[in-house]
């Protein structure tokens, strides 16, 4: 099962146990139910909970915002992030605020799914994450799904959740697989940040499809015998770092990768947190990695350099723990061989066209 | 007619009041937060929102006080809440462009220009989806017109043919840009024929017209499809504030002038002297009752508590439950 089935049966179970979920999205019984996440809801539940949005995303979660304080839970569906920047009005001056403007007599649930689009050659407005500008507005959540194992629960308490949440899903995500039941399983209190892997030698935070990477990378490492602590955020905003802090004061050592930018990305105040509160734990400069300073380029010969890879990751991890030469090289091999081909795909099985 | 003349006059004396009072002698201002007076605009307000249920919706503008007493909100609270008062109608955390008063359904008022039109959308559609008799309706001014918020909402609502009144107040300006200068014909009816929904058009000023409009308008919307009521009108004072900026001469003085004899209570006001029979001595009781009530309304809020800065300090997100992020 891949992380966008989990999705999909996260959002039909939603569907059928609550009669007040509404779904928006353009094409909400579309034959490819964006990205097969919304498949088979026509099935389960009447015809008029299902909306289709006109082209007007503004207009089109104005409108959910309404019937949120209503009292429906609408969940909202984009192809991808940027569709969401010509609706940051309704986001921003409706949706965040309105639990503050009724002092609590309304509030706004509305779970407004976006989708980050990468590779393929997809180019500047149609790759981008942006989960840092929700994640700086006072009264949103920000969720970012990542491993099969969370994303369940993860969209099932996003959907329950009083306050109105951004949830960021990565389309490389979705293609993340287990063969575990369990996946499917509820647990009634979800623990986020979360320790993904114990270590001793050092503590990479990250979120999203760049945890997915650094899981792959920490695996590596593990063979030569270091042992690395990873720790998934999956809520972005609000914020809760104790473990992180845990960690660090264990580790002494902390390696921040952002899915998004570098600059003033989540990871900017992870570290910021982490140095105010752990100062004398670090035994060396937190370091981040992250998107540069660039909107992403469509080529493939420069998505080679722009996006983070699991080389890049182990280079810092390298860098700081000060590995002996033939152990770093030893790794990056088996590293690369783990690599696809080209560096704008998912897997070496994906041959577009999206 | 005489009952309408009394909502307006409230209107009226709660404005003048508040005009009077902003700028006091001799002591520190108590009214500190923009504040667009609905002066001039009385009747736009009164003549719809008389002919509608306490349980219908109401959503208004940055320039909402007449739309907000019309529908029965709270005076007092309102005063408080531009005084940034613990009793007001926000707790003081909204001052004159964040108003609501739940009880009367009155749900918010946002300063945004359009930004207000989708969210009224969504609560028809919420009407339609349960079967609900309530009706939406949301007041705007020219300036929306402009906006995508208001024609992705237009085109939403006529799509799904939802129970949704749209009252343009149209009274010529943004801020001080006239309609001249931002659009190419001055008739807003225009822009919801575009989407196929059924319009009408009349003067804002005239309390009988208004009434008559509204009354078909809302007709039309409780027949289960959205309507458009354009008014024309006049804002006596300038873009914000207690005053009239009339010395920067960015209209004309023949136009402010024709308006101002078209004040929607003087037209009122003799009508009811010279056509309904009603005596000088029962107008001046009116004027007698509201003024009093005000003034008592103004004392209170004055005399109410500021809030503490730990009354908010909990209000980013509702109080999580169960399983929660």
């Amino acid at each position: 099962m891949i992380v966008s089935d989990i999705i999909n049966r996260a959002l039909l179970d939603i569907a059928i146990e609550n009669k007040n979920s509404i779904f928006f999205a353009q094409g909400i019984k579309d034959p490819t139910g964006v990205f097969g996440t919304l498949l088979g809801l026509e099935e389960v539940i009447e015809s008029n909970r299902l909306i289709e949005m006109p082209v007007a995303e503004n207009g089109g979660i104005g409108a959910a915002v309404g019937l949120a304080i209503q009292g429906k839970r609408p969940i909202i569906s984009f192809h991808r992030v940027e569709f969401a920047l010509v609706a940051l009005e309704q986001i921003i001056n409706n949706a965040a605020k309105a639990h503050f403007i009724s002092g609590g007599l309304y509030t706004a649930p509305l779970l407004l799914r976006l989708i980050v689009g990468r590779g393929w050659g997809q180019g500047p407005s149609h790759s981008q994450s942006f989960e840092s500008l929700f994640a700086s507005v006072p009264g949103l959540k920000v969720v970012c799904p990542s491993l099969p194992s969370t994303t369940y629960d993860l969209i099932r308490n996003s959907f329950e959740d009083d306050a109105p949440t951004i949830c960021i899903e990565h389309r490389w995500c979705h293609y993340a697989q287990s063969s575990n039941p369990d996946v499917l399983k509820r647990n009634d209190l979800m623990i986020a940040p979360k320790l993904i892997n114990q270590g001793a030698d050092l503590t990479i935070v990250s979120f999203g499809f760049a945890l997915i990477e650094c899981s792959l990378v920490i695996q590596e490492f593990a063979e030569k015998g270091i042992s690395i602590e990873l720790i998934d955020l999956q809520i972005l905003r609000p914020l809760k770092l104790d473990i992180v802090f845990e960690s660090v004061e264990r580790t002494g050592k902390l390696i921040f990768v952002d899915q998004g930018f570098r600059t003033l990305g989540i990871g900017a105040e992870v570290v910021s947190q982490v140095v105010e509160n752990c100062w004398e734990s670090l035994e060396s400069p937190p370091k981040r990695l992250g998107l540069p300073n660039l909107p992403s380029p469509s080529s493939v010969a420069l998505a080679k350099d722009y996006f983070v890879t699991i080389i890049d990751i182990a280079d810092v991890i390298i860098s700081i723990l000060d590995l002996q030469e033939n152990t770093a090289r030893a790794i990056k091999v088996s590293l690369k061989a783990k690599m696809t081909n080209q560096p704008d795909v998912p897997s070496n099985m994906f041959k577009g066209p999206f | 007619m005489l009952r309408l003349f009394y909502e307006m006059v409230k209107i009226r004396v709660v404005e003048e009041t508040i005009a009077s009072n902003y700028f006091p002698t001799n002591k520190e201002q108590e009214m500190r937060c923009p504040t667009h007076l609905s002066i001039g605009q009385e009747a736009s307000a009164v003549g719809v929102i008389s002919n509608l249920r306490q349980s219908d919706w109401l959503f208004g503008t940055h320039r909402s006080h007449s739309t907000y007493i019309a529908k029965g909100g709270c005076i007092e609270k309102m005063i408080a809440e531009l005084m940034g008062k613990k009793t007001g109608c926000l707790n003081g955390r909204g001052g004159s462009m964040h108003l609501k008063d739940l009880s009367v359904n009155y749900m918010m008022s946002v300063p945004i220009v359009g930004s207000v039109i989708p969210v009224a959308a969504g609560f028809a559609l919420g009407a339609k989806m349960d079967g609900l008799d309530e009706i939406s309706v949301v007041y705007f001014g020219d300036g929306a017109m402009e906006e995508g918020a208001w024609h992705e909402a237009a085109n939403f609502c006529a799509l799904k043919s939802l129970p949704i009144l749209f009252v343009c107040e149209n009274n010529l300006f943004s801020v001080y840009s006239h309609i001249d200068v931002r659009q190419p014909k001055t008739n807003m009816t225009r822009h919801a024929k575009s989407h196929g929904i059924q319009t009408f058009k009349g003067d804002g000023n005239s309390l009988a017209e208004v009434d008559k409009l509204a009354r078909k308008a809302i007709k039309v919307v409780r027949g289960g499809a959205p309507c458009f009521l354009e008014l024309s009108t006049y804002r006596h004072l300038e873009h914000c504030g207690p005053n009239n900026d009339d010395h920067m001469e960015y209209r004309s003085k023949t136009e402010l002038k024709s308006w101002l004899e078209k004040d929607p209570i003087k037209l009122c006001r003799n009508l009811l002297l010279n056509d309904h029979n009603v005596s000088t001595t029962a107008l001046e009781e009116i004027y007698t009752k509201i003024n009093l009530s005000v003034a008592e309304a103004f004392k209170c809020a004055r005399n109410a508590e500021f809030p503490e800065y730990n009354d908010i300090v909990d209000l980013e997100y509702p109080p999580t439950k169960g399983a929660v992020i």
